[in-house]
């Protein structure tokens, strides 16, 4: 969201435009009704995050002092709450001074008191808000809507609730990058073209996702360690956890079906399935080591892309399908129950 | 009947137990010891979390070779359980169901003995620790094992569930089944029958008969 923001801000124009690029924009917010709505709705939802990081903060147990504050008079905590708050949206604030200027200078005065009143408004009901809870210790159930998908079941139900709860944004950077870039390698070549340009974006695709791998890894480290005492065989647990990649890359396959029968046939799309699947495993299986040192694990993922570009531009990727799933399973046959992570002291 | 056969397990270069031979005979058994002395770390081995050198055989099926029959047969109950937060005990409690092919009428029977249906629909992640050590321990009776190993039962549960818990701990004494169970606090005068004490100190392992 921040990226899409500040591409907006200044990667739309050369760099000796941004000011006149700028100043049409303020203007526009001047001139259009729409154009102002739009971004009162941007400041809105941006003063609603404010309020989500900062009640989630005072959650924490590490902020559980702050709570005291409950003790100072009303007016003063609001005061205090409100400062904070103004801070937070300073970014908006210090904007909005080239705002007030143009409109100002163009004699929109209704329109900058508007604006103005309105900033003031988001600051106020944030500070208001946060001091309902403070004194209250109840958050509002609107604030914080739980999402809920019906349960999967199993160890795939896990992974899906985990991500859906705990790691929405890091899936959708995998996901936008990955499906931009698939988009684009799809719209640009041709019925005919070599399979291999599809393959090596789908290498670059798979790579985006790997850092999710690391996500569930740690989620299992700190919440399933206790499923090893249950008797599930490595086969089912490995089975099971290669469907989970699968399903992740699932849009990915969905976008990937509109080639087939231009630069995909069937079985190779089957092979894709496949690789994806194995790729994910091979990284999977590496990270079931105690010290996981996060250059090593950079510079294995690096040795990984490289050898597999090469195995894909020398069509061997049924070959490396073969070799990552076989190898894999056998990593994850011989490490799983030997593992055991490191409590940090 | 549990055996040990040169078991020793070491976090980096800390030896931190050793048991050269260990033959636990069918029955239950209070594993006692200070702090750090090691007795989570043996009940983890036993219940295959943990790895470690040496065998461990229950019943003569060995935990590296039959991993899964071995695991069919044993249940555990960590002192301090944590689960995904985003799952329901339900949910966590259905999962554990199928993987021990347990039936329904066993889930609702301890579900309604231990007087837990009240919350188990609710997120894990808004439990209290005596909650969470319910769901556990009610967890570890699903199935129909041979060997329950209980770590602090007794810890952050409230007087109602004592009572409950030591209960179907007899009960389930009766129909065979064998219990280890770790405790700092004599836990002798709590009316269960014990037949023999398990001592964990300086990294080893000693069993005392009654």
């Amino acid at each position: 969201m921040l990226f899409f923001v500040f591409y907006v801000m200044f990667g739309m124009v050369e760099s000796g435009q941004l000011i006149s690029y700028h100043r049409a924009l303020i203007e526009g917010m001047f001139s259009s009704v729409f154009f102002q709505v739009c971004i009162f709705i941007i400041w809105t939802l941006y003063s609603f995050k404010i309020l989500l990081f900062i009640l989630t903060l005072l959650r924490q147990p590490g902020y559980q002092f702050v709570n005291d504050a409950s003790l100072l008079p009303r007016m003063k905590i609001f005061g205090l709450i409100f400062i904070i708050n103004c801070f937070a949206f300073l970014p908006v604030l210090g904007y909005s001074i080239f705002i007030y200027q143009v409109g100002l200078s163009q004699q929109f005065y209704i329109s900058t008191l508007y604006i103005f009143l309105f900033q003031i408004a988001l600051c106020l009901t944030n500070a208001w808000l946060i001091l309902t809870y403070l004194k209250t210790q109840h958050i509002f159930t609107w604030l914080t809507p739980q999402v809920r998908l019906p349960s999967f079941g199993g160890r795939i139900g896990f992974y899906v609730s985990y991500f859906v709860k705990d790691e929405k944004i890091a899936l959708l950077l995998s996901k936008l990058f990955s499906l931009t870039l698939l988009y684009f390698v799809k719209e640009n070549t041709s019925e005919g073209d070599d399979f291999r340009i599809m393959g090596l974006a789908w290498l670059f695709a798979l790579s985006s996702h790997t850092f999710l791998i690391l996500k569930i890894r740690a989620f299992e480290d700190r919440y399933l360690l206790w499923t090893k005492a249950l008797p599930v065989s490595v086969n089912k647990m490995y089975l099971l956890t290669f469907a989970f990649y699968s399903l992740l890359l699932w849009p990915e396959f969905l976008l990937l079906t509109t080639e087939i029968g231009d630069t995909l046939t069937v079985p190779e799309f089957i092979i894709v399935i496949i690789f994806s699947g194995g790729f994910m495993m091979f990284v999977h299986a590496y990270l079931l080591k105690p010290n996981r040192n996060p250059d090593q694990f950079s510079m294995y993922l690096f040795w990984l892309f490289i050898a597999s570009f090469f195995i894909i531009l020398s069509k061997l990727i049924t070959l490396l399908t073969i070799v990552l799933c076989l190898s894999s399973f056998l990593m994850i046959s011989k490490r799983y129950y030997e593992y055991e992570p490191i409590v940090n002291e | 009947m549990l055996s040990v056969k040169n078991l020793s397990k070491k976090y980096d270069t800390n030896l931190v137990i050793q048991v050269p031979e260990l033959t636990i005979p069918n029955g239950t058994f209070w594993i006692e010891g200070g702090n750090g002395s090691g007795k989570t770390t043996l009940l983890k081995i036993i219940a295959g979390i943990c790895p470690f050198e040496g065998s461990v055989h229950l019943n003569n099926i060995d935990l590296k070779q039959s991993p899964v029959h071995y695991r069919k047969e044993i249940s555990y109950a960590e002192a301090e359980p944590q689960f995904p937060p985003e799952l329901t005990g339900s949910e966590l409690i259905l999962f554990v169901q199928k993987t021990k092919s347990a039936s329904t009428a066993q889930i609702t029977t301890l579900i309604n003995y231990f007087n837990i249906g009240h919350f188990i629909n609710r997120p894990v992640g808004g439990y209290s620790s005596g909650m969470l050590k319910k769901l556990s321990i009610l967890l570890a009776f699903i199935g129909s094992q041979k060997l329950i190993l209980l770590d602090e039962p007794l810890i952050t549960l409230d007087n109602d569930f004592i009572p409950l818990l030591l209960s179907h701990i007899r009960e389930k004494q009766s129909e065979g089944i064998s219990f280890l169970i770790t405790s700092h606090q004599a836990i002798e005068n709590t009316m269960l029958s014990f037949n023999g004490k398990i001592s964990v100190r300086n990294q080893l392992v000693k069993l005392d008969m009654y």
